[in-house]
């Protein structure tokens, strides 16, 4: 009896317990997950940057990193900065916002990091293996690194139809109108444009006025333009807006019309390269995707192919560069809330193995600031399309920033809309140069000197 | 009924002569009878907390955030309607984007704050909702973009590029919104499946009663047969009295989990496929009218001018109406009645719960307290 009367009060006890255990169900755990806002929100350049995050999350098990992608990613972080609820970390959309960011002390600069050692070993680390413009890049001007480049793109490439044109010479920009024209002769277009991409649809067109205009001006008129000290509708600006408009809005100058280009998604804008009979023969631009059902799919060096954007009679006030110049961009990542975890991705970002991973998924379309990276993997493969670009890059050329990433964000919207509005009607050039004139007096309250087109090349410092 | 006066005890032939082994009998009873007692009292307590905590997490958030998730996506489809059905009527030119598309941002934006202030889905329905809030701007930023267009040119084949540019992130908000649904519906899976509301853990305190009932048995049994107590009127109140917490405790459960369904498998279910049926007629006509406003400005041999549209299927496209409407918030009004009445009889009148625990204890207690008494007495 005594014993059963034990048990009945052992079991009054171990109910007490249970409950009080059960109503503290739902405990946290240790892991600690940061967020990160990314532009990319779907396809391939997704896949790479989710296999970034993976390589960190294999090596640091405690931290989860949660991308958020969004196309409206401005206006996201934006909005998300005012509220006090900004991510622990970002892609910027360009050094201009960044600059903005920084000045509203919203970033934490990578030789701020609460772990000291950690942080110089990441400057050190950007300033031994990253080309001094790189490096400046993630500066925008601030006099202190703040961003991380995940992803360098060189924009200044015209894409082909191999298969059409492979006999066709296309060395310089005389060679494409003539190709242009022949086609057209044919019956056929001879451009893909593709201008939809919100909530910054025209850009594409914006690389196209940048690529003229530096390969027709030189890198000091394209410097003082991006600085908003050289008129939109001054003579050489004006000029490459002409020099555009005859190549994309003549007739039959692109696939479907003016209205198609405008309707068309950037990602899908060279899908007509690849049927057949082909829609277009020539796509400018950082990458080239073929429509993913298109079979067989097409190969590239054998049915594609690239030539570096070419030379343009220069106008008479241009200023020459002794080596080639190609416009590049670079995706920012910049740190707005400090933790050590975000300390350990942000440096994670910078090494070695994380930037070869992205341009090992995207080989034609991705590749790193990194130049020991890029030096490797422009000795991989001889004669790839991959190959070729990362020897862009490592050769001693002038690479300049994208300049509407690079102008204030007011003056990159506008960029961005006149595009739009001049492929609608390209008889309203001078109303629409006019107009940017006016957001460039306003945009620029301070005389700008940015190091948009650095002398300094990879191949020089890699030498 | 109980004898007055000082009884001696008499200890039972198979018990050991000795009195001390009564006593420490009726203490070891009268601990375990006020133990039970407080105990039966304070798991009803925390099984009445632990409800009515579950019924506000499933009924007071995380049902309400699905509806806020379900009205928001509402309300942008038919903000797209109604946007893209001025650019095709042309109504755009003079009357601009209208009330109703006016009304119908302000109502995302409001539920989509709703939705925020509930935050019942973790940190990545929060990472989506602001992403939500940020593309609501970018769309209606492109189209008043595209009504300016029109504006300026009266031609709708001057603003079709931003009105595009729209519909691209319309879809965007759409899937992200699906998403917030999809992990709202998750939410509230998971707090109507919780132990407290869909477990038998709420028959918890039902354990040390049956427990201490049996306990008042012995006791009484006890009481008998060594005192010759037929009847303890103390005992006989702690056990009425314990009766009574329980029969209140688990009617007030009871009545808490039939409010709660019975508001989550009518009202909100109702309420739930009403807002989806507004969204979608919505969404049908605005992808109708975009059809046909690319048609008539792009020729099908550019395959509508580089855009994924395809014909729209034949079928019953309209928008929301009143009566849709007045069904609608119906519905809400009585489904948020039915919560009410569910957190209501979870948390119904405590202070009784108490009393009455505290009532059973005591009498528990006193109903020994002379016959140890006794022995105390007997033993000087």
């Amino acid at each position: 009896m005594r014993q059963k009367r034990q048990a009945a009060l052992r079991l009054l006890l171990v109910l007490t317990l249970l409950a009080a255990s059960a109503s503290c169900l739902g405990g946290s755990s240790d892991r600690r997950v940061l967020t990160i806002l990314t532009p990319w929100t779907a396809g391939a350049e997704k896949e790479s940057f989710q296999a970034v995050i993976d390589a960190f999350e294999a090596g640091n098990p405690d931290i989860t990193v949660h991308a958020s992608p969004t196309r409206a990613l401005d206006q996201v972080l934006r909005a998300g900065v005012q509220k006090g609820e900004e991510p622990d970390l970002a892609v910027v959309a360009n050094p201009g916002a960044l600059r903005s960011y920084a000045q509203q002390h919203a970033l934490v600069p990578l030789d701020g990091f609460q772990n000291k050692a950690l942080g110089s070993e990441l400057v050190e680390l950007l300033k031994s293996d990253y080309d001094p413009q790189w490096y400046r890049l993630g500066e925008a001007g601030t006099g202190r690194p703040y961003a991380v480049v995940v992803k360098a793109s060189v924009k200044s490439l015209i894409w082909y139809n191999r298969r059409q044109l492979a006999t066709q010479p296309l060395d310089s920009w005389a060679d494409l109108v003539g190709v242009g024209r022949s086609v057209v002769q044919r019956g056929g277009t001879p451009w893909c444009l593709a201008m939809a991409d919100p909530p910054n649809s025209g850009w594409p067109g914006t690389d196209w006025i940048e690529d003229i205009l530096l390969h027709q001006a030189g890198a000091g008129t394209y410097t003082a333009w991006v600085d908003g000290r050289l008129k939109w509708t001054s003579p050489q600006v004006s000029a490459a807006w002409q020099a555009w408009g005859r190549t994309v809005t003549a007739q039959d100058a692109i696939h479907g019309g003016p209205l198609t280009a405008l309707l068309t998604s950037y990602g899908e804008g060279a899908y007509p390269l690849f049927t057949a009979p082909p829609g277009c023969y020539l796509w400018h631009g950082a990458l080239v995707t073929p429509d993913p059902e298109v079979r067989p799919e097409p190969v590239s060096g054998k049915d594609y192919d690239f030539v570096p954007f070419p030379d343009l009679q220069p106008t008479a006030t241009a200023t020459p560069t002794a080596n080639p110049t190609y416009e590049v961009s670079g995706d920012l990542v910049a740190m707005f809330r400090d933790s050590p975890e975000a300390e350990k991705f942000m440096a994670f970002l910078a090494s070695r193995t994380a930037q070869e991973i992205w341009p090992k998924h995207q080989p034609e379309a991705a590749f790193s600031a990194n130049r020991t990276v890029t030096q490797m993997l422009s000795r991989n493969a001889p004669d790839s399309i991959a190959r070729r670009i990362n020897g862009l890059l490592a050769s001693p050329a002038t690479l300049c920033f994208d300049a509407s990433d690079s102008m204030p964000s007011t003056m990159a919207a506008a960029f961005n809309h006149a595009v739009l509005d001049y492929l609608n009607d390209p008889g309203r050039l001078p109303t629409i140069l006019t107009g940017l004139d006016k957001v460039q007096a306003d945009a620029y309250p301070q005389p700008a000197q940015s190091s948009v087109c650095p002398s300094s090349s990879s191949g020089q410092e890699a030498k | 009924m109980t004898a007055p006066g000082t009884v001696a005890p008499e200890p039972g032939a198979d018990e050991p002569a000795m009195p001390s082994t009564t006593a420490r009998t009726l203490r070891r009873l009268r601990g375990a009878l006020v133990a039970g007692s407080l105990l039966t009292g304070t798991l009803c307590l925390v099984v009445s907390s632990q409800a009515h905590a579950g019924t506000d997490a499933a009924g007071g958030r995380a049902a309400p955030a699905l509806l806020r998730a379900e009205a928001a996506s509402g309300a942008l489809a038919d903000a797209q309607r109604v946007a893209v059905h001025g650019f095709l009527q042309g109504t755009v030119v003079l009357g601009g984007l209208g009330d109703q598309y006016q009304n119908d941002i302000a109502a995302i934006n409001q539920n989509l704050a709703e939705l925020a202030r509930y935050n019942v889905a973790g940190p990545e329905a929060t990472s989506d909702l602001q992403l939500v809030e940020g593309l609501v701007v970018a769309y209606n930023a492109e189209i008043e973009q595209a009504a300016a267009d029109y504006q300026q040119t009266g031609e709708l084949t001057r603003a079709l590029p931003a009105l595009w540019y729209a519909t691209l992130q319309y879809r965007e908000i759409s899937a992200t919104l699906d998403r917030l649904r999809t992990e709202g519906r998750a939410a509230l899976a998971d707090r109507r499946g919780s132990v407290w509301l869909a477990g038998a853990m709420d028959l918890l305190f039902l354990v040390p009663f049956v427990v201490v009932l049996a306990l008042f048995a012995r006791t009484q049994f006890v009481l008998r047969r060594r005192f010759r107590r037929r009847v303890s009127i103390w005992l006989t109140t702690a056990v009425l009295a314990l009766t009574a917490t329980a029969l209140w405790c688990g009617q007030s459960l009871h009545a808490s989990d039939r409010h709660l369904r019975s508001a989550l498998d009518g009202p909100f279910v109702q309420a739930v496929t009403l807002a989806q049926q507004q969204a979608s007629r919505s969404a049908t006509q605005a992808g109708e009218d975009l059809f046909a406003g690319v048609a008539q400005a792009c020729p099908a041999t550019t395959r509508f001018c580089g855009t994924d549209l395809t014909p729209p299927a034949p079928g019953p496209a309209t928008g929301g109406t009143a009566e849709d409407g007045h069904q609608l918030g119906q519905a809400e009004a009585e489904f948020t009645n039915g919560v009410t009445r569910a957190d209501a009889s979870s948390s119904e009148r405590p202070t009784v719960v108490v009393l009455l625990t505290l009532v059973a204890a005591a009498a528990a207690a006193r109903a020994l307290n002379p016959r140890i008494d006794e022995y105390r007495f007997g033993g000087r």
